[in-house]
């Protein structure tokens, strides 16, 4: 199901109020210099950080020789760093992301992978956009501004639905594949019938900052159907027949609501924000709404 | 009952067809949903009953029922179901009061104006299948359609209706209504009365509403004055001076004439109105008169009228306000002309006939000798004294001892003879009962041919008479030279011969201004039936009845139009002139029962009432309720705004700031 580019491409006046925007991370993470965020890491900054004590092997060219000469003692002046963090976008294209009727959340999600990558972009970020299913798919790296917006473009378009969702399996391959802590930006339904907590715990475990953006259909929240329905799952081709009604409905819902409500407090746990997107909300009102507000872009 | 022409069985196939396909529709609509979900983490999460859980073939069979007796009601509704016979008409009898007091004067127009416009509202409100007879009431009901279905021939009667001069006669209406009901073969309808409804005091208590009877009352208003009467007749009283005089002092006079004026207060109040009377143009009398409510006030006036004209009483009002019904406050008699007998005697003894014609009231004598004789003078009457001229008169005459050459044979001449009898069957010899009169010579007559004997003696007749082609009397003795000269009969004889030649000469005459309708003459006790006729203004007999009442006989004739009718008995001529409108006295006011006014939805059709709007209704609250109870649910409408503040507020909305 490959979506021509064309399709993805957002208007200039969306791109121009992007401009605005930066992808916003809270942890201090370690880098080479040259990135936006401040870090509590010292490096080759220009922002004076600290003194320490000279050790050797330390350069003497950060060592304050005014303090040498009034206390006889080496100190060495320590500059606050602003590393290039690497952010991780991982777009779910498992089976499950066909679903939803007109309001494919597949679409959605790599609309929303492409808006923030060309937030990423403007703010001279280094993106990774890693596709998963039941395990990472081949992934993309792009830095260096605005013009390699396209490449990501055709890459997200190239994106094809396919297999489950297993993100015990996605989470090892992660670790393995991406040593160097970082921003994780997952934009997924999180509907794995396993359950995704333990997971992404990992992930946040070895100092990753994750931001979980859980895309929704509206059908998935509130199924709109009634009486009798032969459910067949998305991913497995699994089949369960049943009676729904009002009452069923209520129970459906507040399960849905339970599970987001869980996600949430897994991100938060760790240091991370959580988004849900109905995916009847516009993506530009997504990423100047509730994306704002949680803080993943400012 | 019928369905769109169907057979009962026919009509159970399509409702069976149309059930079939409701109920795969139904079982379509109920059947399982085959739908592909993200997960089944929730979907097992649901608690569904378990009993909805089990596999059932037909879900809610409440809805499937309610459905199907919905569209069944719906299916019965279209083929517009009612009871009894679709093609059964009723015949309508609409009476519109066209009695003169609707020419009463309303807010707007008069009073027929108003029954018109409700007449035609009630036609309007029919069915179009009903039939619809026009009767206009007043005295007589006069049927002005049959009973018809198009509604604009009737429209154009009522509209073409006008005021009458008679009064109402709403009993004999009704009747006629409900006999021509009664003779059509279709349903008998309503009878709807149109108009005010006034009739006579008397008649009120006579009237018994029909069942299906249906009153459109006009209100009128009662304030009026008006003339029921007006008389006129010879005074048995001399005149003052001054030509009018109520006192009775002296002895008849020919140009005396007594006037009687009858006035009626139809109101609630006494009324002052004055009455004003001309004649010829001329003022004879009036008079201020207070009428008291709802009575009447008689009035009788004396003049003199050498000659004939128009006598004229009007009413007006003292206040200056008009009443409601200003058509009754004039009326108009015509006061008759005297007449004479003109006379041509032809004698050579004038001064003997003077005795007997000269200066009579009703006599106009002319002597001439007979030398100058014409057959043919410029008179009524040609009196041969003892003379048979050459060429025979051509006007009625009368012989006194014709010569030979006469048209009468005389047979012989009698002397010394005396009257033995007198033919009291004729007229001529009304009265006279004198005998053994001795006449010195008399002709006795041959009575062959159409010769009546009118007296005779021993010897045979000697007064004869032939009324056609021309009057003719002959008398064999001449009156004056025997001895009936002093005796009683002579003048009375004269008498009888005068009024039987020229009967209009001595005809007495009354004149009665009266309202159309049925008139009542009260009458003598021996007045033979024979000698009464009743003529209309074309001189054509009218039919009368005598009826005798209390011993008192009297005598009815009916008169539906205006006009001058004359009743004669014997010698005596009431001329009635009947154009004073007849006017009810109160308004008939029906009894409770009685329906009234139209009814606001029109009037319902023949049969029953239409069933398909109730089986719609119900249809469609069954189809309603079927969706409250159980379709509603099935609607479950996703909003994106709800979707978005569902999930905030399900995770709640609070801003995720940097730690630092």
């Amino acid at each position: 199901m490959a979506t021509p580019a064309s399709e993805l491409l957002m208007d200039a006046a969306l791109l121009h109020k992007l401009e605005r925007l930066a992808i916003h991370w809270q942890k201090s993470l370690p880098g080479l210099v040259g990135g936006h965020h401040t870090s509590r890491f010292a490096g080759a900054g220009q922002e004076f950080l600290d003194h320490r004590h000279f050790h050797q092997g330390d350069d003497l060219r950060a060592v304050n020789w005014r303090a040498y000469m009034r206390l006889d003692k080496m100190f060495l002046k320590m500059f606050q760093l602003e590393p290039r963090v690497p952010v991780r976008i991982l777009v779910d294209v498992s089976k499950s992301m066909t679903t939803g009727g007109a309001y494919s959340k597949f679409d959605y999600a790599r609309k929303l992978a492409a808006a923030l990558t060309y937030v990423g972009l403007v703010r001279l970020d280094s993106l990774t956009l890693q596709p998963f299913g039941d395990k990472l798919g081949d992934q993309l790296k792009i830095s260096g501004g605005r013009q390699r917006f396209q490449p990501a473009l055709n890459y997200l378009s190239s994106l094809m639905p396919r297999g489950s969702t297993s993100f015990f399996q996605i989470a090892r391959d992660f670790i393995s594949r991406y040593p160097q802590r970082g921003l994780v930006l997952i934009i997924s339904d999180f509907l794995d019938d396993a359950d995704a907590e333990k997971p992404l715990q990992y992930i946040s475990d070895f100092g990753h900052e994750m931001i979980l953006v859980q895309v929704w259909a509206p059908e998935d929240r509130r199924p709109p159907w009634d009486g009798e329905m032969d459910l067949e799952d998305a991913e497995t081709g699994n089949r369960v027949q049943l009676s729904f009604d009002e009452t069923a409905r209520a129970n459906y819902t507040q399960a849905f609501d339970d599970y987001a409500a869980h996600l949430r407090n897994v991100a938060l746990r760790n240091g991370g924000r959580y988004v849900g997107l109905p995916t009847d909300v516009p993506v530009e009102d997504a990423l100047f709404g509730p994306l704002v507000r949680a803080g993943a872009i400012e | 009952m019928e369905f769109l022409n169907l057979s009962i069985g026919e009509f159970l196939a399509v409702a069976g067809v149309i059930s079939a396909a409701v109920l795969a529709l139904y079982l379509m609509d109920r059947s399982k949903r085959r739908q592909v979900v993200a997960t089944m983490r929730f979907w097992t999460a649901g608690q569904t009953p378990e009993e909805m859980k089990r596999k059932r073939r037909i879900h809610q069979p409440w809805s499937l029922l309610l459905q199907l007796l919905s569209i069944l009601l719906l299916l019965a509704a279209i083929a517009e179901p009612f009871w009894g016979n679709r093609n059964a008409t009723r015949d309508h009898v609409l009476l519109l009061d066209t009695s003169a007091w609707m020419g009463a004067r309303a807010r707007q127009g008069n009073l027929l104006d108003q029954a018109k416009t409700a007449a035609l509202a009630y036609l309007a409100s029919l069915p179009a299948s009903d039939r619809v007879m026009l009767v206009r009431a007043d005295a007589l009901p006069t049927p002005v359609t049959q009973f018809e279905s198009n509604r604009s021939i009737v429209a154009a009667a009522i509209r073409q209706s006008q005021p009458s001069s008679s009064a109402l006669n709403l009993e004999q209406a009704m009747e006629f209504a409900q006999r021509s009901q009664s003779l059509q073969g279709h349903t008998a309808g309503e009878i709807v009365f149109a108009g005010a409804g006034r009739i006579a005091q008397e008649d009120a208590e006579l009237i018994v509403p029909p069942a299906n009877l249906r009153m459109l009352a006009i209100p009128s208003i009662g304030e009026n004055v008006g003339i029921r009467k007006l008389g006129l007749r010879r005074a048995a009283i001399s005149l003052s001076a001054s030509g009018t005089s109520n006192s009775a002092n002296g002895a008849a006079q020919g140009d005396a004439w007594e006037l009687f004026v009858a006035l009626h207060n139809d109101g609630t109040r006494p009324r002052e109105v004055s009455l004003e009377l001309q004649f010829a143009g001329s003022a004879i009398g009036g008079k201020t008169i207070t009428v008291p409510a709802s009575a009447e006030s008689r009035e009788t006036f004396l003049f003199h009228a050498k000659t004939g004209g128009l006598v004229e009483a009007r009413i007006r009002s003292t206040n200056g306000r008009a009443d409601a019904f200003p058509q009754d406050d004039r009326a108009s008699i015509d006061v008759p002309v005297s007449k004479h007998l003109r006379i041509a005697a032809y004698t050579n003894e004038p001064e003997l006939l003077r005795a007997l014609l000269g200066d009579k009231e009703h006599l106009d004598t002319a002597f001439a000798a007979t030398s100058a004789y014409v057959p043919k003078p410029d008179a009524d009457l040609v009196i041969l004294d003892r003379f048979t001229p050459a060429a025979a008169p051509q006007v009625p005459s009368l012989w006194i001892q014709p010569p030979a050459g006469s048209p009468f044979n005389i047979r012989s001449t009698a002397t010394k003879t005396k009257l033995q009898r007198w033919h009291e069957e004729s007229p001529l010899a009304e009265g006279l009962h004198t005998t053994d009169l001795q006449l010195a010579t008399a002709q006795i007559f041959s009575t062959a041919g159409d010769l009546q004997v009118i007296a005779e003696t021993a010897e045979g007749p000697v007064v004869v008479a032939r009324d056609a082609p021309l009057k003719t009397i002959a008398l064999g003795f001449h009156p004056l030279q025997s001895a009936m000269k002093y005796d009683l009969a002579t003048p009375l004889l004269m008498a009888n011969i005068f009024r039987w030649m020229g009967p209009e000469t001595f005809r007495r005459s009354d004149v009665q201004a009266g309202t159309v309708g049925t008139v009542t003459v009260p009458l003598e006790k021996d007045v033979k039936q024979e000698s009464i006729r009743v003529l209309d203004a074309n001189q054509r007999a009218l039919p009368f009845t005598l009826e005798n009442a209390a011993g008192n006989t009297q005598l009815r004739f009916f008169s539906g139009a205006p006009g001058n009718v004359r009743v004669r008995i014997g010698d005596r001529e009431t001329v009635y002139a009947l154009n004073l409108p007849a006017i009810g006295d109160l308004a008939w006011n029906p009894p409770a029962n009685v329906a009234r006014g139209i009814p606001r939805n029109g009037i319902a059709a023949a049969s029953s009432p239409a069933l398909w709007p109730w089986l719609a209704l119900l249809g469609a609250l069954g189809l309603l309720a079927d969706w409250f109870l159980y379709g509603r649910k099935r609607i479950v409408r996703v909003n994106a705004r709800t979707n978005l503040r569902a999930g905030e507020a399900a995770f709640g909305s609070k801003t995720w700031r940097k730690a630092s």
